[in-house]
């Protein structure tokens, strides 16, 4: 069954029994909540925990037809990021409810911790070799380190608007190299 | 930022996610962010996609090799003796330099290439195929202040397909007062 249209469709066909849509929504959407989380949350553990819980509470909604409007299932899940941030006590007792019944659907959409090194970390390390020192430092500052734009400027002695450029301009060069479909060793 | 829509795109969104964007911008960003997640929107899918992967990444790197290239020669060794499964070898300056084989459960592949940096300002390793084509560039290497030597740590994976595929040549060059020379060339194959 195709999972191309948008996203109104899709959450129409998943309700229809559609797991092809179903999954089509999640993977859309399951970075989006990973952004969420990360603004709020600090470890790798407490983001993909949250993102999970998300995704247990949107595949449940889904087939529960409770998604009112399917046009705004963005705004829908958004909703669901909020409602679970503000209250996480209550959260996680239905979370073991939850994952018993929908555990196996979800994980594909939720990224475990590797254990050895993947195709991306591989990757990563290729393109990291390619930039300078600082700009190493600004990544590992930003996303090891948790740090923000004025806390990497006073660890590397610059101005905070300069930090912000320097972070978004090594992101993007990331971005680019890691995009390629093979390291520099491969496509050699 | 160059200010292209991808650019801007991945920068609001890692401004987003660092939490530097103020509540109120943020509040409004996040429904946009969300309804265009759901919509398939190719930017905003491109830039969270990158962001995960790039999180995912550098929380599996964390106390490995991939920022903390171990640049001094205590550090690797320190490294060293606390990996289990690893395999060193010497690279050779102006010389052919047979790469060992390793099994299959090594971890790190550590290794020392005979330079002797000391007194430059910066340096570069240029990697080219034995014919001469560019296949990559190691920018800012860092070498051992008291031995002048590049001490280098890899998770195998890539060692694997650094120095386990073919022959391969690399350019040391420093730099100097502004100019930039080279100061050793070396040739690895796979023994």
């Amino acid at each position: 069954m195709t999972t191309e249209g948008t996203a109104a469709d899709l959450v129409v066909r998943a309700h229809g029994g559609d797991r092809g849509a179903e999954s089509e929504l999640c993977a859309r959407l399951a970075p989006a909540v990973a952004a969420f989380a990360r603004r709020r949350l600090r470890t790798a553990d407490a983001v993909r925990e949250f993102q999970q819980d998300v995704m247990l509470l949107f595949v449940d909604a889904l087939r529960r037809g409770s998604v009112e409007d399917p046009a705004r299932v963005g705004g829908f899940v958004l909703g669901i990021c909020k409602n679970l941030a503000r209250d996480r006590v209550r959260q996680r007792e239905r979370r073991d409810a939850l994952w018993e019944m929908y555990a196996a659907d979800v994980l594909p959409h939720a990224p475990d911790a590797p254990e050895h090194a993947s195709e991306d970390v591989v990757r990563l390390e290729d393109c990291l070799t390619q930039i300078t020192q600082r700009a190493r430092e600004v990544v590992w500052l930003s996303y090891g380190e948790a740090l923000s734009h004025a806390e990497i400027a006073e660890r590397l002695r610059i101005s905070e608007a300069n930090a912000r450029v320097m972070r978004h301009r090594t992101l993007a060069a990331l971005r680019d190299c890691m995009a390629k479909t093979a390291t520099a060793w491969e496509a050699a | 930022m160059s200010g292209s829509p991808r650019d801007e795109r991945l920068a609001r969104v890692d401004d987003y996610t660092a939490g530097v964007m103020p509540e109120d911008e943020a509040a409004r960003f996040e429904e946009e962010l969300f309804a265009d997640a759901a919509d398939g929107g190719a930017e905003t899918a491109e830039a969270l996609g990158f962001v995960q992967r790039l999180s995912r990444g550098v929380d599996w790197l964390r106390g490995r090799p991939g920022f903390s290239a171990a640049p001094t020669r205590e550090a690797f060794e320190k490294l060293r003796a606390a990996t289990a499964r690893s395999v060193y070898f010497d690279v050779h300056a102006n010389a052919v330099t047979d790469v060992p084989p390793w099994s299959a459960a090594t971890d790190l592949v550590f290794y020392r290439v005979g330079v002797d940096l000391r007194g430059y300002d910066e340096a570069e390793v240029v990697v080219t195929s034995e014919t001469g084509e560019p296949i990559k560039v190691f920018r800012d290497v860092q070498w051992d202040p008291s031995d002048g030597a590049l001490y280098a740590v890899c998770d195998e994976p890539l060692a694997r397909l650094s120095f386990r595929v073919r022959p391969f040549k690399a350019r040391v060059e420093g730099v100097k007062d502004g100019k930039r020379e080279t100061v050793a060339e070396l040739v690895l194959r796979p023994g």
